[in-house]
């Protein structure tokens, strides 16, 4: 069902970047996104959201991907598009790192004490409650991961 | 990130202006931890805050966790609706001290 609200819809323009994995790099990318977004139909309050969707997978592939110290580069793209029932919006990245499905992570668990909450693990969480749909494949020697949400209109 | 901090009796309130993000946390991380380290009973103003990621959580637990075993206190007030949101997604919202507005938190610290 990858991508179906997204390709449905009328197509509002693809933004296509090549990220690095240093912070200045993610923050570039991330405020590209929301600018992006913006300009796209969506409110600044449902391009913050996204925002941090993406500031979690972004940073995650940034740090994790690849062993520490070594350079890489990674592809992110956002496709938005407009729907009878509201905007669409599908972020995707691909990169070429260590085999990692962010679909298949545990939740965090919410009963647990103060002392005992984990102080990581929150962001591919975040992830999948703040979008309709998660995808994950991994082709070619590359990780895709796509995520889609979809803002109602009245 | 910039935090002022104001002293209020016995309670310091820290406000926080900007976002809390991986960029900003590393940062904010010193001086938001600094004086729930010492003891010190801090409520944490939120109001200008439009933006928290999960660095920014993690920032917020460490604090409460501090706070806890510092024998301090630590309350937040003043979230955004947005920035609510993702701490009740989360869960931190039952496990940290959260308030509508500065009067609420100064009373919570008080008690």
């Amino acid at each position: 069902m990858l991508n179906v609200a997204v390709s449905q819809g009328t197509d509002m323009g693809e933004l296509r970047l090549s990220c690095g994995r240093a912070a200045a790099d993610v923050a570039q990318t991330l405020d590209a996104i929301e600018e992006h977004l913006g300009a796209t139909g969506t409110t600044e309050a449902e391009a913050l959201q996204l925002r941090l969707v993406a500031e979690e997978i972004i940073t995650n592939i940034a740090r994790c991907a690849w062993p520490e110290g070594e350079p890489a580069q990674f592809t992110v793209e956002v496709a938005s598009a407009a729907l009878a029932q509201g905007v669409a919006v599908r972020l995707t990245t691909i990169d070429n790192g260590a085999p990692f499905d962010p679909t298949a992570q545990d939740p965090p668990d919410m009963d647990e004490p103060l002392e005992m909450r984990a102080l990581g693990g929150l962001g591919m969480f975040l992830v999948r409650e703040m979008t309709d749909r998660q995808s994950y494949r991994r082709a070619s020697g590359q990780n895709w991961f796509s995520v889609e949400r979809v803002f109602a209109r009245k | 990130m910039d935090v002022t901090i104001e002293t209020k009796g016995e309670v310091l309130v820290q406000r926080l202006h900007g976002r809390l993000d991986t960029l900003t946390s590393p940062q904010a991380e010193g001086t938001l931890t600094a004086e729930v380290k010492r003891g010190k009973r801090v409520a944490f103003d939120m109001n200008a805050v439009a933006y928290v990621s999960s660095a920014g959580l993690r920032v917020v637990l460490m604090a409460a966790k501090l706070a806890k075993s510092s024998a301090g206190a630590m309350v937040l007030f003043g979230l955004q609706p947005a920035v609510r949101e993702v701490f009740a997604i989360s869960g931190f919202d039952r496990v940290v001290t959260i308030r509508e507005d500065e009067p609420a938190a100064l009373a919570a610290l008080a008690a």
